[in-house]
């Protein structure tokens, strides 16, 4: 076995984490923990993938990376502006309680 | 070969550390989770040969640290516990490592030494945390203002 696919494989159940965290908890905080968790775990994907093949890859890496940095920055600042509209409007502390957007 | 065991302990010990920054209920201990969760995955890239990428991952994910310290004075913790839950994440590892297994196949070999990203990458970096830790400060001085409302 090569030792990328154990990184692969570590940066995959990284991921299955982040989901299963997505899923299945009811706390603004943990939601965003799960996120963060799973735009880490795909930044060690990338980062493994393609800064170990060649240079075109290595490129297309930083490219990527430094794509995916400000993405999650602006993902973090989108999920909180929301969270913060939510509270404000309608006073709920869980995503259980917006029963109001169900229509 | 050192890198490599070292790098697969600290792997073992951030994904440890993720699941229980999750499953934690108490704030505090779920926080703390988290930092160690970021400090061990910064570790593992850089016994990945990825420094610079390491680097970037630990501002990012203490960034966010100051942010989620914040959003706990905002959460709740759950109540009720869902039994399928089991069911979900088995489902999502089975798939997860049934896609790998069966579709991903990779012909390159360990890098030899790569910082990760190029210098001028850095300061974009720099400037993404004063962005994350602005944010943060503006939002506790927003729940503060609302509070003594």
């Amino acid at each position: 076995m090569n030792y990328l696919d154990v990184y692969l494989y570590f940066s995959v159940m990284l991921m299955a984490v982040g989901i299963y965290g997505l899923l299945s908890k009811r706390n603004w905080a943990k939601i965003l923990i799960s996120l963060e968790i799973i735009v880490l775990s795909a930044m060690v994907l990338l980062g493994i993938l393609l800064f170990s093949s060649s240079y075109l890859g290595i490129v297309v890496g930083q490219t990527f990376i430094v794509l995916l940095v400000f993405l999650d920055s602006s993902i973090t600042g989108i999920l909180l502006a929301c969270i913060m509209l939510i509270y404000r409007k309608f006073k709920v502390k869980s995503p259980d309680e917006m029963s109001k957007l169900k229509g | 070969m050192i890198n490599v065991a070292v790098s697969i302990v600290l792997g073992i010990i951030a994904l440890f550390s993720a699941i229980m920054a999750i499953e934690e209920k108490r704030p505090p201990r779920s926080l703390l989770y988290f930092v160690v969760f970021s400090i061990s995955l910064a570790g593992f890239m850089i016994h990945v040969q990825l420094l610079a990428l390491a680097l970037m991952a630990l501002a990012l994910s203490l960034g966010s640290f100051a942010f989620i310290a914040t959003l706990y004075s905002l959460a709740r913790e759950e109540k009720r516990e869902k039994k399928s839950l089991g069911l979900i994440v088995a489902s999502i590892f089975a798939l997860t490592l049934l896609a790998v297994f069966s579709r991903v196949e990779l012909r390159g070999e360990v890098p030899e030494m790569i910082l990760g990203l190029h210098k001028s990458a850095l300061p974009l970096i720099l400037a993404h945390g004063v962005f994350i830790l602005a944010l943060a400060l503006s939002l506790r001085v927003i729940i503060k203002e609302g509070e003594k409302k």
